[in-house]
């Protein structure tokens, strides 16, 4: 079973706030055959995924499987309420970079 | 062919301000003659400054261009134009800002219609005060309960609408709505529910066309059309190289939001764990299945509170040597000024440093650690917060001159350490606000903090 980086076989990996408490991570796979592998492979777990962020296992909000979109979602508690002081992305919209170089296993 | 048994909304553009095709939606308005055009004009990405502050994000010259452009098309059509979330956050002010744009077009242009003005700002805290006090407020996602000191301290607070108010206003015709703060789905939803579509239906209808184009391949900020019928809801572009797929009407429940099964809001939960896309034509999309779970009747309220006033720096650092002793510099910097501060009688609310080149992006700050290949140039920005304008511009000044002369272990570079791009080497970046209320509250009556008017504008009227 070869080891590839997420960024190798995701369609869209990208991260968005979801309301000013919550940030929103989507990984879109080309194909659903992908999104199952992955998932056989254990290696985008949410405990994995809470890990490369740095980040308590409370922190997570939810994670969803979304076989219609082909995706997964993790949504984390916003460690940083939106636009308060020490702010470093008033969108959310680069926090997706940890997840770019995770080892999937296919 | 427009049917009672088919309702037809034109959405121009996913954000009121960024732009679309003049052509296509021209075109579009024509062709695909739609019961109603309505555009989502705001939302909370841009941060709690613009509702605090009571600005816009968007500029008075796009907005005025855009309306223009609208209202033109439909005026003479009599198809209606609804604009959500005016002025960005739908406070009061942004709705007025946006208010006096439509007049001084209607003024240009002789327009003669009838204008409905939905306001959703709220000024009677102390009844704010008796929802909490009887239990009738939830926290939602903030992690605190509302409290009353939470509801006096708030610079402004908007109440989030669902579509009954939208509703309301069109038993008086208007031509054109504008509304403050309100659930983006809701300015579609409204009518069609009016109408006795099914709300749920409706309400997801609203949640994509609120995005316009946003969900069709290629993506952009423009047109996109449904045709709302009895159990199905049909998605089209108006850009004719454009399409909507399967693939991106359904990527589409995960944008911006926690759940791709649900969409909460006031008055019930649409459920899409049944939904089936399918494509209609090569350009279009057929979506069936979606349901509405009636829930208790609950308004989001949005708050901002003024925390002070933030200044920054911005400082360039190519020295090797001190690139590698940054982390411990940057912290007797602080130190430093702290105690600079206490004798000049200056407080700080809050002094922090941005790396850029190293970690200033993640929102997750980790333990103090550097990358072991330090990189060659480092990006410092300073942030200071203080409670006047003054303070914080002072104090971000101290902040800078105390890195520019700090001493080092093995410094050899006795100068200046760092450069900066500007002069005034610091600037003022204006009020700092966080959203400190985004809570629910249960109501009976879903238009109780909403004010509805309606005026005659031109002709006879002007």
């Amino acid at each position: 079973m070869p080891e590839q980086r997420l960024r190798d076989v995701a369609e869209v990996v990208r991260s968005k706030n979801a309301g000013p408490h919550r940030l929103t991570l989507d990984i879109i796979f080309k194909e659903v055959e992908v999104l199952d592998k992955v998932l056989e492979g254990g290696s985008l777990t949410p405990e994995k995924v809470t890990e490369a962020y740095g980040l308590q296992p409370s922190a997570l909000s939810s994670w969803f499987i979304f076989r219609p979109g082909r995706a997964l979602k993790f949504t984390f508690i916003r460690p940083i309420d939106q636009g308060g002081p020490g702010e470093t992305d008033i969108y959310g919209a680069q926090q997706h970079a940890p997840l770019m170089d995770l080892e999937v296993q296919l | 062919m427009n049917t009672s048994e088919e309702f037809r909304i034109l959405a121009p553009t996913g954000t009121l301000g960024y732009g679309f095709s003049a052509e296509d939606f021209r075109r579009t308005v024509r062709d695909f003659a739609p019961d109603l055009v309505a555009v989502d004009a705001g939302s909370t990405d841009p941060g709690p400054y613009y509702l605090g502050a009571g600005k816009s994000f968007t500029s008075r010259a796009t907005i005025k261009y855009e309306i223009g452009l609208l209202v033109d098309e439909c005026l003479p059509r009599k198809i209606p134009v609804v604009i959500g979330n005016c002025g960005g956050a739908g406070g009061r002010p942004h709705l007025q800002w946006v208010n006096e744009i439509v007049m001084e077009l209607a003024a240009e242009r002789n327009w003669k219609l009838r204008l409905g003005v939905i306001d959703s700002e709220i000024d009677d805290r102390d009844r704010l005060k008796q929802i909490v006090s009887a239990g009738q407020s939830e926290q939602f996602e903030s992690g605190a309960e509302l409290t009353h000191d939470a509801i006096d301290d708030a610079t402004r607070i908007v109440a989030q609408l669902g579509p009954e108010p939208v509703a309301e206003v069109f038993a008086e015709e208007p031509d054109v709505v504008l509304v403050g703060r309100i659930c983006d789905d809701a300015i579609f939803s409204a009518l069609p529910i009016l109408k006795g579509f099914d709300r749920g239906l409706a309400s997801y209808a609203g949640k994509v066309l609120e995005c316009g184009a946003l969900a069709c391949e290629p993506v952009e900020m423009d047109v996109l059309t449904a045709v709302i019928g009895r159990e199905y809801v049909i998605f089209e572009p108006g850009a004719q190289h454009r399409r909507s797929t399967v693939k991106s009407v359904t990527g589409h429940s995960l944008y911006e939001r926690e759940n791709p099964f649900e969409q909460a809001g006031p008055g019930g939960i649409v459920d899409l764990t049944e939904v089936t896309i399918t494509q209609e034509t090569e350009r279009s999309v057929r979506v069936q299945g979606v349901k509405f779970i009636p829930q208790p009747y609950t308004l989001k309220l949005e708050g901002a509170c003024e925390v002070g006033y933030r200044s920054a720096c911005i400082a360039g650092i190519a020295d090797p040597i001190l690139i590698e002793a940054l982390p411990s510099v940057l912290e007797t910097v602080r130190s430093r000024t702290e105690k600079r501060l206490e004798s000049a009688g200056l407080s700080a609310r809050s002094i922090s440093f941005k790396r850029y080149g190293v970690d200033a992006v993640p929102l997750n700050q980790r333990a103090d650690t550097f990358p072991a290949s330090a990189p060659s140039e480092v990006g410092v920005v300073i942030e200071t917060i203080a409670d006047t304008a003054e303070d914080s511009l002072a104090i971000c000044h101290e902040v800078a001159g105390s890195l520019l002369h700090v001493d080092y272990p093995g410094q050899l570079n006795t100068a200046g350490n760092v450069a900066f791009p500007f002069s005034p080497a610091e600037f003022p970046v204006g009020q700092c606000f966080e959203f400190s209320i985004y809570h629910l509250i249960h109501v009976d009556d879903p238009n109780e903090f909403s004010t509805i008017t309606v005026k005659e504008i031109g002709g006879d009227h002007a």
